[in-house]
């Protein structure tokens, strides 16, 4: 299953769960100083409906 | 444990101060507001003990280019935090990389004499930024070394302004 994630600064993700988080934890290091735990990324995160 | 979410924050930026930072350049035509996350401010936690503009000025020196200057420009009470305002002056050749917008000058926001405003803007706390810029081109001879002709000129139709409490 794929996730979607939006920070509010714009910045969106979208994938599998490791990868999104991945990318998430990548991004709020890099941009805002935070080091963010599996489960905060994913509490952020919403499942993306099949088509 | 997850914090809590603050509406219109990027994602859970926390702590008792934040930093909250403009990145601005000026083209040779006029003032553009940019950033690595885009036009806007750019939301930085503070938590550890690192001191606010060190930390900021690391993030802005990793994150991009030919930056000229970082300053502290004001702090205000928001959400729960202290929020520190900083400045980051970068040079033009850093339109094109990132995403910049003009810069659109607005009024200040404006206390009653027993009440802080409803809203402070984005637009308003920036203004009073860039009047702090032009109160240090005045006052800081290495700021103004730094800035561009064309920096000067944008600056001298701001009023100057001290750092301040943005109330």
């Amino acid at each position: 299953m794929n996730y979607k994630l939006a920070c509010d600064c714009g910045w969106e993700t979208e994938g599998p769960e490791a990868e999104l988080v991945e990318a998430t934890q990548e991004h709020g290091r890099k941009l805002h100083n935070m080091e963010l735990t599996f489960q905060e990324a994913m509490a952020m995160a919403k499942p993306v409906e099949d088509e | 444990m997850v914090a809590e979410r603050v509406p219109g924050l990027p994602i859970d930026v926390v702590g008792p101060v934040r930093a909250e930072v403009f990145v601005v350049t000026h083209d040779g035509v006029q003032a553009r507001l940019t950033g690595p996350d885009g036009p806007h401010a750019w939301h930085i936690e503070t938590a550890n003990a690192e001191h606010p503009l060190d930390l900021v000025r690391a993030m802005a020196t990793s994150t991009m280019s030919d930056v000229l200057l970082v300053h502290s420009t004001s702090w205000r009470w928001d959400r729960q935090a202290v929020v520190l305002t900083f400045l980051v002056v970068v040079e033009p050749s850093i339109i094109g990389p990132m995403r910049s917008t003009p810069i659109v000058r607005s009024d200040l926001a404006r206390s009653t004499a027993h009440e802080a405003p409803a809203d402070i803007g984005s637009n308003q706390i920036l203004e009073h930024a860039l009047r702090h810029l032009a109160w240090l081109a005045k006052e800081d001879p290495v700021v103004a070394e730094t800035l561009s002709e064309a920096w000067i000129t944008e600056l001298s139709t701001y009023v100057p302004s001290p750092f301040r409490q943005i109330e």
